[in-house]
């Protein structure tokens, strides 16, 4: 037949093929051998595999019926669907959600650990709950982290600490354990993970290798050069990203610490509001009691006033005194500090010219006076050790201690490069302050008693006092100046106070003949200094007897924590209020009797207060207050050397006694005639505060004094101004600031606070005095109690000898 | 794709590594294998009892491809010889017919230094030059005519069905290609970088051969795996591997599940929802976005897909993840990778259903989805070869009904005999033409009748085809895809 003789042609497949029912086609098997003309298409499987049995038999049996039989099925491994637990481990319900699932990008980075805690781990966790603070997940962070941190050899201890910011303990505890457990551990790592490539390209056989990049495809896909570079690039900044990341990270640690802190000392704040701590009395108590642990920051107290200058001025105060301990050397303010608060000594501005010495008026500046007088808190260093990143970066300092720390609230100004002469002696338009202590003035030496002519006076290296002498025509005229003549017991306190003050701003012009200066040194037209010695003291009885008695209480104050330290440190403060005052002679000597008034009356509390007390205590006291006033006396006579130190030592007596009122201000030089004709009284409270003054003090009036007070001891820094010790005796407050932060805040607000709570509560504060003491024991021995800087200074009695000649204290006469 | 990767030369290196592992035992030592003790080794062929489906004791020979010793009990490894690798088993001395045994025998035509008695490959560049030089003259050998046909399944046999002609004729020169620059490169044996399969099984060795899970638990399932998976090496002495049924993260224990799945919240497979009707959800997920899941889910399909290979990452491919929800979450049923630039109008690279959802219509509901986003993208696809004998089956299956449903449905207009260019076929189901060629001529559709090429149904089709849609309750509703293609060529990367 025709039909069969030709060959089909190829099939095409854009050729309609007609559709039929072969019922249709009786006569299709006729036509059924060339059918073999289609290529016949391969299935797509490997040959040999397609060759199986079980295959094979499932496709004929798939033709033979059209569809696979039950038991024709390829077979494969059996799988399970009845794992019980399932309902348990798997949490609860998950409600389809309406919309359809939209994935976020970056939504999948949770950022949990990818190791899993196995029961081995499990059974470590709960052994170590015991101990400390730990958690599962905690536990794998770390894991993971260690894990991650690792390569091919597991990370050190060291690494591990510095990967983990858990505290020492715990890192060791875990990491022992990874260390043990990654030992025994199989693979690679405690994570299970698919093998990476090698880059060597050893592992291209390796069966366990997968997922290998796709680095060719770089090379081979497009040659372009800058698919390499830019996928560096892209390296880089993937790097940078991730650095970024990290200082964000650390960014929000320090943030969240910061809320935190600020959230505590809020919180301490209403604590404390609640409990009607007002005055920081509560949080000092408890803050002593802290004491052992070392805060890692102060925690600021800040009494709650109403006055908002008190505060203000303490925020002065310790910007101020930061500032000086910086630079004592030089003692360089910038003039527009000044500017800050002209306001707080009003009497400063007002002070006429006769009773001031205009020059002194940058020096005894009204924040100087603060200066030393000890904030407990202010908003500026409250704000900086918020910020406490510093305080932190503090804690794992690698210099130790003699690392430069920067002291919260205060300034750090950077060096006047354009000026060279700004010392505290040369004249302002130098740079310098041209301040009235550095100009030159007669002096008169105490040994050999001379009087040496025009001298200045200045501190040298190691707070060595030194004399500039200055040539004047009358050099010979002064030597025979008859001192004795001067220092003559008609010479009153009082009139050398008076006169003092109205000489200050002398001009220069010298009268031709030696009675003619005699004259004007007596009518203290000139100033005269001379080292000032014990025996020169003129001091009445009432004030010898105040000495000894305040020098007792001072002493049992120390040794047995009491009434006595709180009045002590009342004394201090009133000595020192009143000393630097400038008074009228009727402001003097009314001054002095109310002082000898004040001083009985206050002795007679104290004895009081003492007999009230136990017997054996009021021995003891009795007794030990003998006995330093021996030594006091030891000291005193030790004192006829003339040593910056022993000066300094001195001072600090007399300003704790209140005797400084004669000789005021030794080593400053220049009397500083600081006129506060409404403080007279105001000191006068101060001095007998557990009597009826306490009531009057109001927080205005101690902020005087308290300035006045930081007067006086600035100007004993100026005088002995590398010698931290001079300053402590003075006041607990004055001594503690310069070094631990906690003591600081603390000691100086028991100081102040005392003497107002003392009628009131007088057993808290007791309390608080002895907090006080204690601390301040603590402090560093050099700012202790006066008995033990005294040793040191009498041991180096001899070496000071030997520069007595040229280093010589001074003091106004 | 596979096909590509076997070119003639490639078959060539196949063969010693096969071939020595096989005969290698004899060649160095003859007597240890046919030692007085009878001992069994690695190579050695017998019948070994094994248990079909209808429960009946059968004794397939089989050979023995590995031997260990646990606690002085010898296990062998068996691989029953015309038995798909997925049934191979660890079986103990009492299911071996010692009496059947053939020693592996020493072929002629392989060089003496070829019969390396290790059967791992050493370093791998050596290896393969030694494959090369040795083997090449032996390759137009077929494993059919060649003595020892019988056991060398992977071996030769795969190279000569590679190196067939006509399997694909791009392949062939695109393979040489590849191949030549290849060793020109000096880079041994990286396969091909595109595709997700490999047929060329020069990486295959005695370790991959060999399942190394034993079982695998994932969500309220225990699978039981077919075939070798790179899991670490660590967890492949574990009797369970634990898996998140949600993430698939892999873990040691028990508690270790425990404990991931009170740090995983997820609860459907980390991607975006291109489909959902009723219960069932397509996730598709990104190799290149999201490669943690994409690779524990590649190491899960690869304990079920023999010729996948995860030489390579997972950027180049997108993941189709279907999935079944219940109130726990939406479990993971099966899934399908596609290449996102496919060269080879590949439109599956790797298809799964897991083993518990087997057999109940998952399959086709997958490939009838894959053949969907080909319908959106306005391409015609098909799966990356090799198929396995199930993915053919399933493929088979689906191709036919998909046809026949056309063909049925076509209406004669005005009177005269419906026609269909197989184009026109391919055009509406975006099966590839070759595809429907295949079908039509499996099911002996195509005649040539009077001139002309003819399709014709049967009543046996026809009511076969009836009965099997009956069945067929799943399928995927168009209108439940939210699926946009994008052109991957303009991302410059993938």
């Amino acid at each position: 037949m025709s039909k069969l003789s030709f060959r089909a042609r190829a099939l095409d497949a854009s050729k309609p093929l007609p559709v039929f029912r072969c019922e249709d086609l009786p006569d299709l098997h006729e036509y059924a051998s060339i059918n073999r003309a289609v290529p016949q298409m391969p299935t797509g499987m490997e040959k040999e595999e397609e060759s199986e049995h079980h295959l094979q038999r499932a496709i004929s049996a798939q033709q033979v019926y059209g569809e696979k039989r039950d038991n024709m099925v390829i077979p494969v491994p059996e799988a399970e669907s009845n794992i019980a637990y399932y309902e348990s481990i798997y949490p609860g319900e998950f409600k389809m959600p309406k919309q359809l699932i939209h994935i976020q990008p970056f939504s999948l980075d949770a950022e949990q650990p990818d190791y899993d805690l196995d029961s081995e781990d499990e059974v470590f966790v709960n052994k170590l709950k015991k101990k400390m603070d730990i958690c599962p997940l905690q536990f794998e962070e770390m894991i993971d982290r260690l894990e991650k941190g690792s390569g091919q050899q597991p990370v050190s201890l060291q690494e591990a600490k510095l990967l983990l910011k858990e505290d020492d303990e715990l890192i060791r505890e875990v990491y022992e354990y990874w260390i043990k457990k990654r030992k025994n551990c199989r693979g690679p790592s405690l994570i299970p993970s698919v093998k990476q490539e090698k880059r060597d390209g050893s592992s291209t056989n390796d069966p366990y290798v997968a997922f290998r990049r796709r680095t060719e495809k770089m090379q081979t896909r497009k040659n372009r050069k800058n698919d390499e570079a830019s996928y560096e690039k892209m390296l880089k900044l993937r790097r940078d990203l991730s650095r970024a990341v990290t200082i964000l990270e650390m960014i929000k640690r320090r943030e969240k610490s910061k809320r935190e802190l600020l959230h505590l000392t809020l919180e301490i704040m209403e604590k404390r509001y609640n409990l009607g701590d007002y005055n920081g009395e509560i949080m000092s108590e408890v803050m002593a009691q802290r004491q052992p642990m070392k805060p890692t920051y102060a925690i600021p107290i800040i009494p709650i006033t109403n006055s908002s200058q008190f505060k203000h001025q303490e925020a002065m105060d310790v910007k101020e005194f930061k500032v000086n301990k910086q630079d004592k050397a030089d003692l360089i303010r910038p003039k527009r500090k000044y500017e800050k608060k002209p306001k707080v000594l009003p009497s400063s501005a007002a002070a006429t010219p006769q009773q001031t010495s205009p020059a002194a008026l940058p020096v005894f500046n009204a924040k100087d006076l603060n200066q030393y007088d000890f904030p407990s808190s202010d908003e500026e260093p409250l704000s900086q050790v918020l910020s406490g990143s510093s305080e932190a970066e503090e804690e794992n300092d690698p210099d130790g201690p003699f690392a430069f720390r920067r002291k919260a609230g205060c300034q750090y100004y950077a060096p006047h490069l354009d000026q060279t002469g700004n010392w505290p002696w040369t004249s302002p338009k130098d740079g310098g302050l041209g301040d009235v202590r550095y100009r030159y003035c007669l002096t008169t030496l105490t040994v050999p008693q001379r009087c040496i002519g025009f001298a200045r006076r200045r501190v040298g290296r190691g707070g060595r006092v030194l004399l500039d002498r200055a040539h004047s025509d009358y050099d010979g005229v002064f030597r025979h100046l008859d001192l004795d003549m001067l220092s003559s017991p008609q010479h009153s306190p009082v009139s050398q106070f008076a006169n003092t003050s109205e000489t200050n701003t002398s001009d220069r012009s010298f009268s031709k003949d030696l009675s003619q200066i005699l004259v004007n040194i007596k009518s203290c037209r000139w100033r005269h200094f001379r080292p000032r010695t014990p025996s020169l003291h003129d001091s009445d009885n009432d004030e010898l007897s105040c000495r000894k008695l305040y020098r007792s209480i001072n002493r049992t104050g120390t040794a047995q924590p009491g009434t006595q330290t709180c009045s002590t440190s009342t004394q201090s403060k009133s000595g020192s209020g009143s000393a630097h005052f400038a008074f009228t002679a009727e402001q003097y000597q009314q001054h002095q009797q109310q002082l000898a008034l004040m001083q009985k009356q206050q002795l007679a509390q104290i004895q009081q207060q003492q007999a009230n007390s136990n017997s054996s205590t009021n021995t003891s006291q009795g007794f030990v207050s003998k006995t330093l006033d021996s030594a006091s006396a030891q000291f005193a006579a030790s004192a006829l050397v003339t040593s910056e130190q022993l000066m300094g030592f001195k001072m600090k007596d007399d300003v704790v006694l209140g005797i400084g009122v004669n000789g005021v201000l030794p080593a400053s030089g220049v009397y500083k005639g600081l006129h506060l004709s409404s403080n007279t009284p105001t000191a006068l409270v101060h001095t007998s505060p557990s009597t009826a003054g306490s009531p009057l003090l109001q927080p205005s009036n101690m902020t005087q004094t308290s300035s006045s007070h930081s007067a006086l001891s600035h100007q004993v820094t100026a005088a002995n101004s590398a010698t931290t010790q001079v300053l402590i005796g003075n006041n607990i407050r004055l001594t503690v600031p310069s070094s631990v932060a906690t003591v600081n805040s603390i000691a100086p607000i028991n100081a102040r606070h005392i003497p107002r709570t003392l009628s009131a509560v007088p057993s808290s504060a007791l309390k608080l005095a002895a907090a006080a003491n204690c601390q301040v024991s603590k402090v560093p021995s050099s700012s202790s109690v006066d008995s033990v800087p005294r040793e040191n200074h009498e041991s180096e009695k001899p070496a000071l000898n030997n520069i007595a000649d040229n280093t010589v204290a001074m003091e106004v006469t | 794709m596979a096909e590509v990767v076997s070119p003639v030369p490639g078959a060539g290196r196949r063969e010693p590594g096969e071939v020595g592992r096989a005969r290698g035992p004899p060649v160095a030592d003859p007597g240890a294998a046919l030692s007085p003790q009878g001992e069994i080794i690695e190579g050695c062929r017998l019948p070994v009892l094994r248990r079909n489906q209808d429960n009946e004791d059968e004794w397939p020979l089989a050979e023995i491809l590995s031997v260990k010793d646990i606690s002085g009990r010898k296990l062998f490894y068996v691989h029953y010889i015309d038995f798909n690798k997925r049934l191979d088993e660890w079986v103990t001395h009492e299911r071996l017919d010692l009496k059947k045994i053939q020693f592996p025998k020493k072929e002629a035509k392989t060089p003496t230094k070829n019969g390396l008695p290790g059967s791992r490959p050493g370093s791998p560049e050596r290896e393969v030059k030694r494959k090369v030089e040795v083997v090449s003259p032996a390759t137009p050998v077929p494993s059919e005519t060649a003595p020892t046909s019988v056991f060398p399944q992977n071996g030769s046999a795969r190279r000569a069905v590679a190196a067939q002609p006509g399997r694909k004729r791009k392949s062939n020169c695109l393979g040489t290609d590849e191949d030549s620059q290849d060793s020109s490169d000096g880079i041994p044996s990286a396969p091909r970088m595109t595709g997700s399969l490999v047929s060329d099984r020069s990486h295959d060795d005695i370790v991959t051969r060999m399942k190394n899970i034993e079982c695998i638990e994932l969500g309220r399932h225990r699978l039981k795996p077919w075939y070798f998976s790179p899991y670490p090496q660590e967890l492949t002495t574990l009797p369970v591997l634990y898996l998140c049924e949600f993430c698939l993260k892999y873990g040691r224990s028990l508690k270790c599940l425990q404990r991931h799945l009170t740090k995983c919240d997820l609860r459907h497979p980390p991607g975006n929802e291109i489909y959902r009707k009723g219960t069932i959800s397509f996730f598709e997920i990104d190799g290149r976005k999201n490669k943690s899941y994409s690779q524990n889910l590649c190491l899960l399909a690869k304990c079920f897909l023999d010729h996948k290979t995860l030489y390579y990452d997972t950027d180049p491919f997108l993941f189709y993840v279907m999935t079944e929800y219940d109130c726990k979450g939406f479990h993971i049923v099966g899934y399908f990778s596609k290449e996102k630039e496919s060269t080879e109008d590949y439109n599956v690279a790797c298809i799964l259903t897991l083993p518990p959802y087997q057999r109940r219509g998952y399959g086709k509901l997958l490939i009838e989805f894959s053949y969907e986003l080909s319908k959106v993208e306005g391409k015609t696809g098909t799966p990356e070869k090799p198929l396995s004998d199930l993915g053919l089956l399933s493929y088979r299956s689906y191709w036919s009904q998909t046809i026949l449903e056309i063909l049925m449905g076509l209406k004669s207009e005005s009177g005269e005999r419906p026609q269909i260019t197989i184009n026109e076929i391919s055009e509406i189901t975006s099966i590839k033409k070759e595809d429907v060629i295949s079908t039509l001529q499996y099911l002996n559709l195509i005649n040539y009748y009077k001139g002309q090429y003819i399709l014709t149904l049967s009543e046996d089709i026809v009511d076969g085809h009836e009965r099997a849609m009956l069945k067929r309750l799943l399928r995927i509703d168009s209108k439940c895809l939210h699926f946009t293609p994008k052109d991957w060529s303009k991302r410059g990367k993938w």
